[in-house]
């Protein structure tokens, strides 16, 4: 049975501004699921809704066989038995650490003798051994976030809810906390809800990622099905770089794209024929060989693989490696391809782009 | 009835509702009321030293009674007094202006209790109404004053004409009619005598300090900020027993005699305290304290500081509270037009 | 990124946790404000034109007010006088705040603690040390002018317009300071820099970047200025009016004379009304232009203009104005309230205590008034902080609706000149059955009122720094709202009540333009005490009373600053 199941959840802002559509979701025990989209996707009101700081207009959540939201109703977030991490750290400034972290257990019938064991435990987990008679503005802000991380563990919370933790923190921490999140999750396997707007951030963190986008959930995934079949030309879009050539169907698995290419695709009979469909790319999954070179050359070499001559109009080094804009010859199309260093194109070169078709991904 | 009758008749009758009214203070039951009542309000225009002087020896007679004072200019008194009937709060007892047309406007409104201090009968007859509804509590004469140290005797004014020389440019100080009451007495009896408003629009081309108080003039005379200035006989003679630079001038013109009433309010929230109060005021220790300041009293029994002149000495104008009752406004609207202020 | 999805986060709150006593608290408190706010207002506007025996409605009182040439006066007069204060107060007030934010002047520490010495100094005392000192025949300046260069005539006569205007200018310069400093600080340093780059001189810099975006404060600053000397009553009633000329205020205090017309009062007061609201308008417009005088971002502090020689100089010139403004000034009031008679001079011998003991137990109304003033302000303050901090709360936190409609109630008193709505308030509450004329209460009710906006503004302040998230931090770990409130809120929140509390306190203690016209004599306060002392010349006394009123104003300001921080007065 899933730990949290949210069922056709809505959630409307005045007359007809919806912040969350019709949206289901379940996330398993001991899972980490991830709600990933830009900003005003919709993404917190979830979040909110399941921390039970907002009741749904329609759907209900439930937390096992309770159920805790319905229209109109809401257990109140202090009888929900969850934790949350906000984006502002939330660290009350006029506590120590240690009076923070305790915090919740003054609401749980824990014994006082415990406390200071289980706060030594919740400090180590999030190596702040030593801090805890300092005050929040003493610390750093990944110090905070790590305060507010067990402050949020301490009570062994049900569900473990994220705001975009780590958006308030500077590039080199935020990469440090995705792991050491991960690490906490891995040690403690809590049921955990994590909202964020980074990808990477999502990739790296989660079991399973929730994309959503207008309110509604476009795909749920592990990261890898996410990255590599993405459901949507937004999920493909928004997570990772992509080509997204729109095109119509014309044969089964066979597309003509606008800019004018001829594209196999390893898709099946779910897109029939005169469907219009947008096929996702990844730079790194198109080939690049010099043009001229012999077996190599430009010409079809079978019914079903994309063989395409073109020329490269801007050539980018990035250290690990080559990012390439190519036109393909003959027609309006530009693509993003990326290569490996060692075996560099020049702008202006003529060169031949094969792709796989199993690399074109058919979305809606 | 011919009108003398009538006047004979009420002049009895006030003298018979001033006996009983005596007789009635010196019952120990108004006494014992007054206890219990504890304080009495006084609405005063009296200078303000004198007048705490005047309440603290009241309240060192340990009766049981506080005096409550509250020092105001004549016309801002009026004015609360005024303003509290008109919202029907009774707040003072007694009160004690130095315009005598106030009297006259709270006698038209039924606003005064009747009643006369022990011993009113033996008092000055100039010092005394003829309806029995207030008394005199003290006078003194409108005079100019100076200052010592910038003014020789020689230069100093001799008359009230003097006073609007060009030469007192910028050093001349007046208090403000709309608020003293001794200042709209002394204006009100020079307008006949100086020939109307013409006086005093040459006064105001020597751009005075106008100030509020008649209080105040002496203090800048003493100081040094005025040189010269008009104001009430014994505000100055204050300064001058306090050691201070001044000097009193009679003006030749004659000086206007300020009186000024006390009286009990009709509906005062300490009736029986404010009669006690009102014989205190007028009872000789009382009234000592007023001379001894410098004021002619109504009270004969008491002793005139030696430096003082006997009061039918001096040349006085004397100043009808129905004129003044009939003149306020005018007064007040012209000193506006010729003065600014 | 972040902030936008910040605003979806806020967007989402906006209806959580509707509180079932919602409707309740909103009638609540819109009730307080429409009796203190609205209510006077509307009597204000009915007795304008109203006949004053009641038996109809007519533009009478208008005409009279406006038609006799002698009630025009004190209108040309307020102008002239507010306008220049205006532009002494940004003469002065700008400068110097570029000074002390932007340049390395010297002792920049002592010139911020002085201005807020003369922030918080009342007018009507500084007017009061004027008199003494700049008095044109008795004036220390003017004797030392006298002594020094054998003149007959004085150097400078503070009864007059321009007197007025520079005593005036004296205490509200702060106002400038204060806006312009705080606009100075927020510029980023990088667009200077960027100017800088472009091949902009320092003087360049300072006049097409520095200059046009500290503008918006500058001008904010010339307006609460104008506004505050239009408003003023206590340094025009005692310069003026010797100097036989009325302003508006004035005039307005004596229509209550004998006879009261307090219908022409009421007229007379709409011209200030109505230019208190359109620059208070044009103000907030000004001062809350997007990306302009909000300059925003996360500033970069500006490496400060080296003055080199001129750091003495420049020092020398703030303090020469605070000398004018604070030093002499304090000087002047201590030496009278320890002299045993003004005019025996400067001697030891003239030296006492006795005015303090006088004034402090011997003198029936002081002492009834320093009870008032101290019972009123305390009342006042703490009202208008709790009431003010709930509504600053449920506003922010958005949890009623129509919560801004009570905060824009709040702030409306701001544009009600304190002897204007004393004339509601006494219409009001003379009467039968409101009757709170004649006890210290209608005088409550006036300070409560004209002290909403800053108790609002403080605590609106106050509560934008404790994050809705702190709170809800302690919801999810198990806290009801009630216990959130008290272990997170309260401490958090508490630093600016009080602050909000002290900045209402401190005002009260010295009001004047709204107590003059509402005191009786049971319901003294010390400000109109003293008004009435200077009346009778009673410097020693005035005096005496100013000094209690400063040091008890100074110490309580010091100790809130050495408590609480930069959350109060800290410029």
């Amino acid at each position: 049975m899933a730990a949290v199941r949210l069922e056709a959840l809505t959630k409307r802002y005045g007359e007809d501004v919806a912040a969350v559509r019709d949206l289901s979701l379940e996330i398993a025990h001991g899972e980490l699921v991830s709600l990933l989209g830009p900003s005003g996707c919709g993404k917190t009101t979830t979040l909110r809704l399941i921390a039970g700081f907002l009741a749904p207009d329609s759907g209900e959540i439930w937390l096992g066989d309770r159920r805790l939201s319905s229209p109109g109703q809401a257990v109140p977030p202090e009888r929900r038995g969850m934790s949350m991490l906000f984006q502002s750290y939330a660290v009350w400034p006029h506590k120590t650490v240690a009076e923070n972290v305790i915090y919740g257990l003054k609401f749980r019938a824990i014994p006082r003798a415990e406390w200071p064991r289980r706060l030594g435990e919740a400090l180590a987990l999030v190596r702040l051994e030593g801090f805890a008679d300092r005050y929040p503005g003493e610390l750093s802000g990944g110090q905070q976030q790590r305060v507010a991380l067990a402050r949020a563990l301490i009570v062994e919370p049900a569900i473990l809810l994220l705001d975009e933790p780590l958006s308030n923190l500077d590039a080199h921490l935020r990469e440090e906390m995705r792991f050491e999140i991960r690490r906490v999750h891995e040690a403690l396997q809590i049921t955990t809800v994590y909202v964020t707007h980074d990808q990477a951030e999502a990739m790296v963190t989660s079991d399973r990622i929730a994309v959503m986008s207008a309110g509604r959930v476009d795909q749920v995934g592990t990261p890898a099905e996410i990255y590599e079949r993405p459901a949507t030309a937004f999920v493909a879009g928004f997570i990772g770089r992509t080509n997204l050539l729109r095109g119509r169907v014309v044969d089964e698995g066979r597309v003509v794209c606008e800019g004018g290419v001829d594209l196999h695709t390893g898709m099946g009979p779910e897109h029939p024929a005169g469907s219009t469909v947008s096929v996702s790319i990844r730079p790194h999954m198109v080939g690049l060989a010099p043009a001229g070179v012999p077996g190599t050359e430009g010409t079809p070499g079978g019914a079903r693989l994309n063989v395409f001559s073109g020329t490269v109009t801007r050539a980018s080094y990035f250290g690990d490696t080559m990012d390439y804009l190519v036109a393909v010859n003959g027609t309006a199309t530009t693509l993003r391809v990326a290569g490996p260093p060692s075996l560099p194109f020049a702008v202006g070169q003529s060169v031949v782009v094969r792709i796989e078709p199993e690399r074109c991904i058919l979305v809606r | 009835m011919t009108y003398r009758m009538l006047w004979g008749f009420l002049a009895g009758l006030a003298l018979a509702l001033g006996l009983l009214a005596r007789a009635e203070a010196a019952d120990p039951a108004v006494m014992d009321a007054a206890k219990k009542e504890g304080k009495v309000v006084w609405y005063s225009s009296l200078g303000l030293s004198v007048a705490q002087k005047v309440c603290d020896a009241f309240n060192k007679k340990a009766l049981g009674i506080t005096c409550e004072l509250a020092r105001d200019g004549s016309q801002r008194v009026f004015q609360k007094v005024m303003q509290e009937a008109g919202a029907n709060l009774a707040i003072a007892d007694v009160v004690h202006t130095s315009d005598i047309s106030h009297f006259l406007e709270f006698q038209q409104k039924n606003m005064l209790m009747r009643y006369l201090p022990a011993g009113a009968d033996k008092f000055r007859a100039d010092f005394r109404d003829k309806d029995g509804l207030y008394t005199i509590l003290r006078g003194t004469p409108y005079v100019i004053g100076y200052n010592t140290q910038k003014v020789s005797a020689a230069d100093a004014p001799k008359t009230w004409k003097d006073l609007a020389d060009a030469k007192w440019k910028g050093k001349l100080v007046h208090a403000h009619p709309g608020y003293s009451g001794v200042v709209m007495t002394g204006i009100i009896g020079l307008l006949p005598v100086m020939g109307g408003w013409d006086y005093y629009a040459a006064l105001a081309k020597n751009n005075p300090l106008v100030v509020q108080s008649a209080e105040d003039p002496p203090m800048k005379l003493s100081g040094g900020e005025a040189w010269v200035g008009a104001t009430g006989e014994y505000n100055l003679y204050r300064e001058i027993k306090k050691g201070n630079p001044v000097q009193i001038v009679f003006p030749a013109e004659g000086a206007p005699f300020v009186t000024s009433a006390n009286a009990i309010l009709a509906k005062a929230p300490h009736p029986n305290a404010a009669k006690v109060f009102t014989d205190y005021l007028f009872d000789k220790d009382a009234q000592q304290i007023l001379a001894d300041d410098g004021l002619y009293v109504p009270n004969e029994a008491v002793t005139y500081p030696k430096d003082k002149q006997p009061l039918k000495e001096l040349k006085l104008i004397k100043v009808d509270p129905e004129e003044m009752q009939k003149r306020d406004e005018e007064v007040k609207k012209k000193f506006r037009e010729l003065f600014g202020v | 990124m972040a902030g936008a999805a910040a605003g979806t986060a806020s967007g989402g709150r906006s209806r959580r946790g509707r509180l079932d006593a919602a409707p309740a608290v909103w009638l609540l408190s819109a009730a307080i404000l429409a009796v203190l706010v609205v209510a006077p207002l509307a009597i204000l506007l009915v007795t304008a034109v109203r006949v004053p025996d009641g038996s109809g409605f007519s533009l009478a009182n208008f005409i009279e007010a406006f038609g006799e040439a002698i009630y025009q006066g004190p209108i040309g007069n307020s102008l002239v006088y507010a306008t220049s204060v205006g532009i002494l107060s940004v003469l002065v007030g700008a400068p110097m705040a570029w000074l002390v934010t932007r340049t390395d002047m010297a002792g920049k520490g002592i010139v911020r603690t002085l201005t807020i010495a003369a922030f918080v100094t009342p007018s009507f005392l500084g007017a009061t040390a004027y008199v003494i000192l700049a008095g044109p025949n008795a004036g220390l300046f003017n004797v030392l002018y006298r002594a020094i260069t054998g003149a007959e005539g004085a150097l400078v006569n503070i009864f007059s317009m321009s007197g007025l205007i520079y005593v005036t200018s004296l205490y509200t310069f702060p106002v400038v300071f204060i806006l312009t400093s705080a606009a100075l600080t927020a510029t980023p340093a990088d667009l200077e820099e960027a100017a800088r780059i472009a091949g902009a001189g320092r003087l360049a810099v300072m006049r097409t970047i520095t200059l046009p975006l500290a503008l918006p404060a500058i001008v904010g600053g010339f307006i609460l200025a104008f506004l505050e000397a239009l408003v003023l009553f206590g340094a025009p009633a005692m310069l003026a009016i010797p100097a036989r000329f009325h302003v508006m205020t004035t005039q307005i205090w004596a229509f209550f004379h004998y006879p009261p017309q307090v219908e022409v009062a009421a007229a007379y007061a709409m011209p200030l009304l109505l230019v208190a609201v359109v620059l208070l308008v044009a103000q907030r417009r000004l001062m809350g232009r997007r990306g302009y005088a909000t300059v925003g971002g996360r500033a970069t502090t500006a490496r400060p203009v080296a003055l080199g020689p001129w750091r003495w100089a420049a020092f020398a010139a703030c303090g020469a104005v605070l000398l004018l403004s604070i030093g002499l000034p304090y000087f002047a009031l201590l030496r009278a309230a320890l002299a045993k008679a003004w005019g025996l001079g400067w001697s030891w011998q003239n030296l006492t205590l006795r005015n303090f003991r006088y004034v402090i137990f011997e003198f029936d109304p002081t002492r009834s008034a320093i009870v008032n003033t101290l019972e009123l302000a305390t009342v006042t303050a703490t009202l208008a902080a709790l009431l003010m901090g709930a509504i600053a709360y449920v506003a922010q936190r958005r949890l009623i609706t129509g919560a801004r409609a009570l905060a824009f109630l709040a702030m409306a008193p701001l544009a009600i000149p304190g002897i204007v709505l004393s004339i509601g308030l006494f219409k009001a509450y003379s009467r039968p059955p409101f009757l709170l004329y004649g006890t210290i209460w209608i005088i409550f009710v006036a300070y409560l009122t004209k002290y909403l906006p800053i108790a609002y503004t403080a605590c609106h302040a106050a509560i934008q720094t404790v994050h809705v998230d702190l709170e809800d931090a302690a919801r999810t770990l198990g806290a009801n709202r009630l216990v959130a409130f008290k272990d997170v809120t309260v401490p958090l929140f508490g630093a600016g009540l009080v602050s909000a509390w002290l900045l209402v306190f401190l005002p009260s203690l010295r009001e004047l333009s709204s107590s003059i016209l509402l005191f009786t004599s049971r319901s003294r306060v010390v400000s109109v005490v003293i008004y009435s002392l200077y009346e009778e010349g009673l410097w020693e006394a005035v005096s005496a009373l100013g000094i209690l009123l400063l040091g008890l104003t100074l110490a309580l300001v010091a100790i809130a600053q050495r408590f609480l921080g930069r959350r109060f007065l800290q410029i």
